[in-house]
This record gives C-alpha cells, structure tokens and sequence, in this order.
C-alpha cells in the first residue's frame, strides 16, 4: 500500500530530479528548461522488494530510469538474471521507439524508485515541440545503435568462435577416421 | 495475494461497483452531464491547442487563444441565434397552435375519405388519433426541452469546465494513471493510450459530420421559412450520428412541425429534396474525409443507448449518447485486448 500511496501523494522534489536525470547519458545534453518539460511527461513510481515493474512478454509501452535501487532483468523461464541496474541505469528503450514484447522480466530486487517514460507520451511531445521531441530521440537512437554494434560484435565472436569450434571438431573426426582406417601400400 | 479472492466476490464485488456508479451518475445526471459534454468539446479541441504549442506557445495560452477563438465564434453565431433559440423553446413549450394543424388534418382527412369512398371507408377520425397521439407523447418530449434558465446556465457553465478540461487534460490524464497499482500500471496506461487513438479521429469526425449537417439543415430550413429551423436544425444535427435513423428523423419532424405550424403540406416536398441534398454532401464530402471507420456502433445500440440516456439523464442524455457508448465500447475493446496481453485474465 506505501507504494500506492507514495504515487498519489508524491513529493516532488525538483533538484534530485533534475540532478538525476542530467546523469542519465539520453538527457545529458538538455537544459535546466527542456529537463523540466521531459519531466512532466515522465511517471514517478515506488516498487516495494520483489515486485514485478513488467513481465516478459508482455507489451512494452517504454522505458524506466532508475533513480534509487536495484532492479534485475530476469530472462524466463529459466530465470537467468541477465542484468542487475542501479541508480542512474535505464531499461526498455526500444520499446519506447517500437513496440514490442518485452523480452525479459524486470524486477525490482530492493525497494525502488523509477521514472518512466512511455510511447504515447513521447509521440505527443514530439506533436507539440519537435526540437525537444528530436533532441530526446537523437540519443536514444544513438544509444540504440551503440547496443546493435555491441550485438554485431558478440554475434561476429560467436560466430568466430563457432567456426573455430567447427574446423577442431572436422579434425578430429578426420584423425579418428584416419586411424581406423586400414594402412594402404 | 489478489488472486486468494475469489472470482465470485470480485463479479459481486464489481457489479455493486456498477450499480453505485450507476446510480450516482443517474441522480447528479445534469452535472455529470454537463461534465461530460465539456469533457468531450475538450477532446474536440484538444489537436488545435496542440497544434498552437507546437508554435511555441505555452499550453495556458494556447488554450486561452483556442477558447478565444471558440467563444468569438459561438458568441457571433449565438448572438444572432438566441433570441430565436428562446423563443423557440418558449413556443415548444407553451404548446403548438393546434388550430392550424386541425384545419391541416381535417383537409388531408377529407380528401383521404373521398378517394377512399369506393372501398367503403367512411370515417377515418385522423384527428382524434392524431391528438390521442399527442396527448400521449409529446410530454414525453417535452420532458427532453430544458427550460430557458437551465439552459442558459448550463450554457455559462460549460465554458469554465471545458476550458480548465482543456488546459491541465493532459496533467489529469497522467494523474489518473498514476492511481493504478503498480501491477495494473502500464496495462493502464496502454488502454487509456489505444482508447485515445482509436476515439480521436471518431469523436473529432462526428463533431464536424454534425455540425456540418446541422449548419446546413438550419440555412436550408431557413430558406424555406419553417419554424423553429435553429431547433430543428440541431436536432438533424445531432440525430445524423445514428445510421439510416438519424436523417430520416431529422426530416420527419421538421416536415410534421412545418404541417403542423403552416396547415398545410406546401413545404413537406422541399424539405424532403433539402435533408436528401444535405445528405449527399454529408455522405460524399464531409463524412469519408472525417470519420474513421474503425469505431462501429450498430444502429440498434445507438438505438437502446438513445431511449436509456433519455430516461435517465435527459436531454444532455440524448446529447451525450452516441459519443459516450463510442467511448465505452472502445474502451472495452481495449481492456479486454490487452488484459490477455497482460496476462492478467
């Protein structure tokens, strides 16, 4: 119930908001004026221990920042714990540009506080102020991007990896099938 | 812990909810009402203060402009209207000069009983059922007219209510989601998100399909010198929300009140030939280029939801109706949708 509360009669408090989301690499750029206008469209939400912020799955709708607490990114069923986020971390950004399932679970592991920015809010933005609406997406996008090469790369190891795998495996197949075969004059 | 309750408490639980909130809304009717009309003409208007932030403005000034822009407009169109609006609800409601429609009646009476000689009818008594039917419904309509004081505070209230719905809309919107618990929270937020884009267009579409038909339907009535033609005029206005109904009502009471005002049929023919043009051009060059078709009402509920909300809420009732039953249906829509994608049914 504390959290329920805590969102109804929340106490806003401008200065760590604004300190906090300046440290977050996507609002970084932005004046103490725009920082504002961004934080009227984001939603502050309490999550007690171990209560579930969004499950796999499920719609994604956008993105959260962490402004106090741990929160874990929970790949199901096997319930492999993917990522542990801190204060200042954000999750979910590219449900926020596409949406799409999420594909994973996130967790609140202690009691959190995070700010969450949504699709239907960021389209309006961009409606009603297009420089601010592109100043927001420019690095979110940049960001995107980042995570795709970081992909390409570990998909590029892998399959570096797969291919050294691969070769070792056809050669020891061809010295075992070289030992049994039978010597020729 | 929610789902230890079970699902026969929660029905029991929810239909109680249902009929309190019926009842409530039943008996502050006007004031919800009248809420919900401003809410509405908000969402109408919403796109055009947005429209004005994108240039820069704040949202208290672009409101302010938009509302401006509506008053100046409404205040020229009313000033020029309301005498002829009051006096017309006055006439409705101290009656009809019965006379004339009785010349009217006994004329199309006779004329009906010598040319249905040869097949032996001889009195058909039109009158008698003509006034039976009267006696019977039109206090029942008349219930629907609300009185010159009423409407003309209803009419200084709505402003104030749609201008602050339209200033801090989007400020209330978030304030209601954030009441969801947390496990409810994005589900929240993703059917209030598809009920908002879906009833956009649709709300904003009919808005302008009516007032189109309406302005039409008042010049045209105008022109032919019927009485009552801002009345009717609204009326036809409104009514063209409901399929196939809607536009044959709007011209069958403005022909029976020209019959009943004039004494005779001189005009039935051109009114008929008027609401069929208007029509067409609502059919052809307004309605396709407003309204999306993706929000169906078939006409039977518009049918049940317009005789209920006359029932309970009145003439706003009548007024609310059509939009109101396209909010719900969608908004159901999305909430069962997106409870299966929520895993939460």
């Amino acid at each position: 119930m504390d959290s329920f509360w805590g969102n109804i009669f929340k106490r806003e408090d401008q200065q760590d908001t604004y300190a906090l989301l300046k440290q977050i690499p996507i609002f970084e750029k932005m004046s103490r004026r725009e920082l504002h206008a961004i934080e009227r469209i984001m939603y502050r939400r309490e999550y007690r221990s171990g209560e579930v912020i969004f499950r796999q799955g499920e719609p994604g709708v956008g993105m959260y920042v962490v402004q106090h607490g741990t929160v874990s990114i929970v790949f199901e069923p096997t319930g492999e714990v993917l990522a542990e986020l801190r204060d200042g971390d954000f999750f979910g950004e590219i449900a926020l540009l596409n949406e799409t399932p999420r594909s994973a679970t996130a967790q609140a592991r202690t009691e959190c506080t995070l700010w969450g920015l949504f699709q239907p809010e960021l389209l309006d933005l961009l409606g009603r102020d297009p420089r601010l609406g592109v100043k927001l997406l420019l690095p979110l996008a940049q960001i995107a991007g980042q995570r795709l090469i970081g992909s390409d790369r570990q998909v590029e190891a892998l399959r570096h990896e797969l291919a050294q795998y691969t070769s070792q495996t056809e050669l020891a197949s061809e010295k075992h099938n070289g030992k049994e075969r039978p010597a020729v004059d | 812990m929610e789902k230890s309750v079970p699902l026969w408490i929660r029905i029991a639980l929810l239909a109680v909810f249902a009929v309190g909130f019926f009842w409530v809304m039943a008996s502050m009717g006007e004031v919800v009402a009248l809420v919900l009309i401003a809410a509405l003409l908000a969402y109408v208007f919403d796109p055009l203060a947005s429209l004005l932030e994108a240039r820069g403005l704040g949202r208290t000034l672009a409101t302010t402009l938009v509302f401006a822009g509506i008053l100046l407009l409404l205040g020229g169109v009313f000033f020029l209207l309301l005498p002829v609006v009051v006096a017309e609800v006055r006439a409705i409601q101290t009656g009809f000069d019965i006379e004339q429609a009785r010349v009217a009646i006994e004329d199309v009476e006779g004329w009906l009983e010598t040319r249905l000689a040869v097949l032996g009818v001889e009195d058909l008594d039109i009158l008698g059922a003509v006034q039976q039917f009267i006696v019977t419904n039109v206090d029942d309509v008349l219930s629907y007219v609300p009185s010159v004081v009423v409407l003309i505070t209803q009419l200084a209230i709505l402003p104030f209510i749609m201008f602050f719905l339209l200033k801090d809309g989007r400020r209330i919107k978030k304030g209601f989601i954030n009441l969801a618990p947390n496990r409810y929270f994005e589900f929240t937020l993703n059917v209030l998100h598809k009920t908002d884009v879906q009833l956009g267009n649709y709300l904003r579409g009919q808005f302008i399909a009516s007032s189109v038909v309406a302005l039409l339907s008042i010049a045209a009535l105008w022109l032919l010198k019927v009485d009552y033609f801002v009345l009717i005029g609204l009326f036809a206005g409104l009514t063209n929300m409901i399929p196939y109904l809607g536009p044959v009502t709007g011209a069958t009471v403005a022909a029976l009140i020209s019959v009943v005002t004039t004494g005779n049929f001189d005009t039935v023919l051109p009114i008929i030939v008027a609401f069929v043009i208007i029509q067409a051009i609502d059919n052809v060059g307004v309605s396709p280029l407003v309204l999306a078709r993706n929000v169906k009402l078939h006409p039977l509920l518009i049918l049940l939801t317009l005789i209920l909300a006359g029932k309970f809420f009145g003439f706003l009732g009548l007024l609310l109706a059509v939009p109101v039953t396209a909010v719900l249906k969608v908004f159901v829509q999305e909430t069962v949708t997106n409870l299966r994608s929520y895993h939460l049914a």
